[in-house]
């Protein structure tokens, strides 16, 4: 069942902070509300590959894939940033995000970027109950022209599913899980996969 | 020494380890060339050599933690291991120095435009992150005429065409809390170019003073710096409040580690107590109330109580002699400065920011970015939510959907909130960190919540650019 515009609004602000949903800043709710969803901005930060000094990734090594795999980018409110035709780039939500232990969220593209071909998360567009923190978008322009894109820019939604019933662990419980309270476009820790064994 | 103290130093101290360790571990994974790896390796161990040394006394750090009064001798054990602490930190600073070092364009930015407002071109300013040791001094070319690496002159950074420099400790790289330091360099720059500082001080010389000729020209330069540093301060406080001070009461303390005695008078800057005691005054005049602060303002006061009993009976009268014509000089020149720094068009910290500041506080105490605020309260959006009919009215939906609305909050709210969440848990996380099972926790736990500190307070000031902005070109269109 995906919560409907009137259910959201109550959901944000709901008396039982348990049941709860936080997306913060809502600096223009009329437009960001949608019938079923919620749009969700782009932050300041990209995280972009440089690729000149590495043969290969290997993904159980946390300098290979978390510092010198990528870059930070910090371009500031009102500055373009330019995505190129093939290029992958990770950038993360402007807005923090609280999903409740009763809910689950996806992100999903807006079908007026999904026209010029960007697309704004590789294959991890599912968010569990229990996650807090900024998501991460992964950028990629499918498209044969540069995209600018600016911090501020509604880039995605989010839609909210109510569950059968509240996980026994939710995500925010859960041991090693490797992306809550994340306030960044965090890059992978996969690398911890294989210290969890 | 008093347990408040001694905590206090304590956390200070452990911060800096955490956060210096922390730099320099980033930079060592992304550092590009072998030798660079090879010093800040170096660097590494010699802090997580510190870190077994702060473990070592672990059982003392308990005792202390949980209230005791400390025997003689482990008070002093402690102390000895925080002096050899922050003289090994200024030393890993200093050599700093010599490694590529960072601008802070994000941070230049973001407080640019969110604090000065837009009336203020930034393109002539640069902010570089330098040593704690020289945070308040002016540029590299200062460190190596002190050093004296090269033995020849050279040129004053303040001539060069660059521009105004504003520098900042590289340990409080990402540190929103730190940026009093900013504002106060921020205050520098104001001064030097509207000119404002020298004239009011050649003019105090002259009426107040009359010295004889021989005496003017270094009676002139003192005033003229000491009105230019107490610009600075006034700058900073209009624009951050009163935490603008507390960045300096914590390198106070910090270095005041190295001596038993109080830091002499350097000719320009106003004793910190002189400085805290300034910016108390001006809070009063404002209706705001800082014990919120207190345990640092308790902090400093306790030490320079401490330190200037050590003073001889000669020292201490040119101490006090000193003080009184500094607070003298600030009695005249204050009240000028204000109305200057009045009309050059900034936003000023009031009463009411501190009020939103401690409002926001709870927010992010509970891990959510404090950039926005919502004029609406919950229970009213929700008894407008009661109210809506059935069926497909859009006007009035949207209507409630506009309660929803959040504005922006102002970077010097989230600083103050930064502020006051930091004093109000800063032994509750030393006493958590001391206290986790493992001995290797300790230290990841500390910087788990600084890191996480920084990181909501930078993601806040990064909304409120963000939607100011938004604001702005709404605005002009």
């Amino acid at each position: 069942m995906i919560l409907q515009d009137i259910e959201i609004v109550r959901r944000l602000v709901h008396a039982d902070e348990r049941k709860r949903i936080i997306i913060t800043p809502l600096s223009d709710p009329a437009k960001q509300i949608g019938c079923s969803s919620v749009d969700v901005r782009l932050g300041v930060a990209f995280r972009v590959p440089v690729t000149s000094h590495m043969g290969s990734i290997d993904p159980y090594r946390e300098e290979s894939v978390a510092e010198r795999y990528l870059t930070t980018i910090e371009v500031p409110a009102g500055e373009a940033f330019f995505l190129h035709p093939r290029e992958f780039v990770l950038a993360s939500t402007l807005e923090y995000v609280r999903v409740p232990y009763d809910l689950a969220c996806r992100l999903e593209g807006r079908s007026s970027w999904g026209r010029l071909g960007l697309l704004v998360h590789a294959t991890a567009g599912f968010i569990d109950p229990g996650f807090s923190g900024n998501l991460t978008f992964e950028l990629y322009n499918a498209g044969r022209l540069p995209i600018e894109i600016r911090p501020g820019y509604r880039m995605a939604q989010l839609c909210f599913m109510k569950l059968v019933d509240e996980p026994r662990i939710p995500y925010d419980l859960r041991p090693g899980s490797k992306y809550n309270r994340q306030l960044g476009a965090e890059a992978s820790r996969i690398w911890r996969d294989k210290q969890a064994g | 020494m008093s347990r408040n103290l001694l905590v206090f130093l304590l956390s200070s101290s452990a911060e800096n380890l955490v956060r210096l360790e922390d730099i320099l571990e980033r930079r060592r994974l992304a550092a590009a060339s072998r030798e660079y790896t090879a010093i800040l390796t170096a660097m590494v161990d010699l802090c997580a050599n510190y870190r077994h040394h702060y473990l070592a006394h672990r059982p003392t750090i308990h005792r202390l933690l949980e209230g005791a009064q400390l025997p003689r001798v482990e008070e002093l054990a402690l102390k000895t291991l925080l002096r050899n602490c922050i003289n090994t930190f200024l030393t890993l600073h200093e050599l700093l120095l010599f490694l590529p070092r960072e601008s802070l364009r994000k941070e230049m930015q973001f407080f640019a435009q969110s604090l000065f407002g837009p009336k203020y071109s930034i393109r002539d300013l640069s902010i570089i992150l330098t040593s704690l040791y020289n945070a308040f001094e002016y540029s590299l070319d200062v460190a190596i005429r002190r050093l004296d690496v090269f033995m020849t002159k050279v040129p004053d950074a303040k001539r060069l065409t660059f521009g105004h420099v504003m520098e900042l400790a590289i340990v409080d790289r990402d540190n929103p809390l730190s940026w009093g330091v900013l504002a106060h360099e921020f205050g520098h720059y104001l001064d030097e170019k509207h000119s404002i500082s020298s004239a009011l001080a050649a003019q105090f010389v002259t009426t107040k003073i009359r010295p004889p000729s021989g005496a003017a020209s270094g009676l002139h330069k003192l005033f003229r710096d000491l009105a230019s540093e107490i610009f600075a301060d006034l700058t900073a406080y209009y624009l951050l409040g009163p935490v603008s001070v507390l960045p300096v009461v914590n390198m106070e303390l910090d270095l005041g580690l190295a001596t038993d005695k109080p830091m002499p008078f350097d000719r320009a800057h106003p004793l910190t107590i002189t400085r805290v005691t300034m910016v108390e005054a001006l809070a009063a005049g404002d209706n705001m109330r800082l014990e919120f602060f207190s345990p640092y303002l308790e902090a400093l006061r306790e030490d320079d109580a401490a330190k200037c009993a050590q003073l001889g009976p000669a020292e201490k009268t040119e101490r006090d002699d000193i003080d009184r014509y500094v607070n003298y000089f600030i009695d005249e020149v204050k009240a000028d400065l204000l109305a200057r720094l009045g009309g050059l068009g900034l936003r000023r910290f009031g009463s009411v920011n501190l009020q939103a500041a401690v409002e926001l506080k709870p927010r992010l105490e509970a891990g959510v970015p404090i950039g926005a605020r919502r004029k609406a309260s919950e229970k009213e959006v929700r008894r407008k939510l009661k109210t809506l009919a059935g069926g497909r009215k859009v006007a009035e939906s949207r209507g409630v959907f506009d309660l929803l609305r959040e504005d922006p909050a102002s970077v010097a709210e989230v600083v103050t909130a930064g502020w006051v969440a930091k004093c109000e848990k800063k032994s509750r996380v030393l006493v958590e960190a001391f206290s986790q099972k493992m001995e290797a926790d300790v230290f990841p736990y500390l910087s788990k919540v600084i890191q996480q500190q920084d990181m909501l307070l930078m993601k806040s000031i990064e909304i409120i650019s963000v939607i100011s902005g938004e604001e702005h070109d709404s605005a002009g269109h």
